[in-house]
């Protein structure tokens, strides 16, 4: 099997307990920049892409960017919103596919009002589980700065195990060198057992 | 990114070995020293399978020469100066002129394997690459089942810096995992590198 034929169709919506996890439509674009320009200061200090987001033009090239690169199967974007009442809260998604693992990433931010209250660990928990359920992954990786201890936490609060720092391994948005932590979640793990029972913290 | 390419010296040489820029004429000793390794090439590198014979390799050439003048990539013969000896291959791949930041590969034909030839390669790239292309980190992947190029890692100074699971799949069909050798200025071999003599 080529590795085209043996790649999982990825659903454009995803549902957790207070979650709607959904690929974005054009229409999501002032949100995005709402919840952007909330957040900048936080988004500036990790994000290399948070300069390029300013104007709800911006946020409409960015939404057309996603929409081709899902189907050219290389990218899969999911804006976070809340299901009781819709409120955009940030992104997250799968990245990087290796389909002959097959493996993907998962990254994440979330906007600056709505930190705390474990919508990210939720989100993250819920793609976990669709990666390793349906999809059939066989590793998933999030990877973060080292001195990103927010987004670190996410990571061990799901149960991804760190495999590495790899030093010097990217820049800074201000340009400072970074080290790299990885984690990892592959299919035979504890956690990835709980996490497919659904009795994973949630 | 195309800017970087001809920074890269296309010769570098060492107490025994020259390391020349992949050559049309290589071909036919190349692919003689493919075939002489070809049970071990064939367990590590996914693409010992599908060479055959030396046609192929001209024809990749025109590819290879782009790829080093766009800095994407940079392959060197490793020849023994004494005799002039194809033994192996060694690349900068996967360059980050944003870092920069390189990974190293190689291979060493099997009846050359155990006399240091590929470490002294390694050195001299990790030199080059620390000295003349401003590196911030170079790396070294290894299949982690693959205790002879672990063990090159280990001698020119990587530090283990991970394990990743599940992350290679070896040409067999087994998926493995890969250890990640790092290696950056301050650490102790490269300043060691770095305060030798250039390697003339």
């Amino acid at each position: 099997m080529t590795a085209d034929e043996m790649r999982p169709a990825i659903p454009e919506r995803v549902l957790t307990d207070r979650l709607e996890l959904r690929a974005y439509t054009e229409s999501d674009a002032p949100a995005i920049i709402e919840a952007i320009e909330e957040s900048r200061r936080e988004l500036t200090e990790w994000m290399i892409w948070a300069p390029r987001m300013r104007t709800i033009d911006d946020a409409r090239s960015f939404i057309r960017q996603t929409v081709e690169l899902r189907a050219d199967g290389a990218d899969f974007s999911f804006g976070i919103f809340l299901r009781e009442s819709g409120r955009y809260l940030g992104g997250t998604g799968f990245h990087r596919p290796n389909w002959v693992g097959p493996a993907i990433e998962i990254g994440y931010w979330m906007r600056t009002s709505e930190v705390g209250k474990g919508y990210v660990r939720e989100a993250v928990t819920g793609l976990t589980r669709l990666g390793f359920g349906e999809l059939g992954m066989k590793r998933m990786v999030i990877t973060c700065a080292s001195t990103n201890t927010r987004s670190r936490r996410v990571a061990e609060a799901v149960g991804y195990q760190l495999e590495g720092k790899l030093r010097n391994a990217d820049r800074l948005p201000n340009g400072e060198l970074r080290d790299t932590l990885v984690f990892s979640l592959i299919d035979t793990d504890d956690a990835t057992r709980r996490i497919l029972a659904g009795d994973a913290a949630r | 990114m195309g800017t970087h390419g001809p920074d890269v010296p296309t010769t570098i040489m060492t107490r025994r070995l020259l390391l020349h820029q992949y050559r049309v004429e290589d071909a036919d000793l190349v692919m003689e020293a493919i075939e002489e390794s070809r049970p071990e090439l064939e367990r590590w590198m996914p693409w010992a399978q599908y060479i055959h014979d030396a046609a192929q390799l001209r024809d990749e050439m025109p590819r290879n020469l782009e790829r080093w003048a766009n800095g994407e990539d940079h392959g060197y013969t490793i020849r023994r100066r004494e005799d002039d000896r194809f033994l192996g291959s060694i690349n900068y791949q996967n360059p980050n002129w944003e870092i920069p930041a390189f990974d190293l590969g190689y291979w060493m034909r099997s009846s050359e394997t155990g006399k240091g030839y590929v470490s002294e390669a390694a050195r001299a790239l990790i030199q080059v690459a620390f000295r003349d292309l401003g590196a911030m980190r170079v790396q070294i992947l290894c299949h982690d089942r693959n205790q002879r190029s672990r063990r090159v890692a280990e001698a020119v100074g990587g530090v283990l810096e991970g394990h990743t699971r599940n992350d290679s799949l070896l040409p067999d069909g087994e998926l493995c995992g890969t250890v990640v050798y790092g290696l950056i200025r301050a650490d102790e071999p490269v300043q060691r590198l770095l305060e030798d003599a250039p390697a003339t």
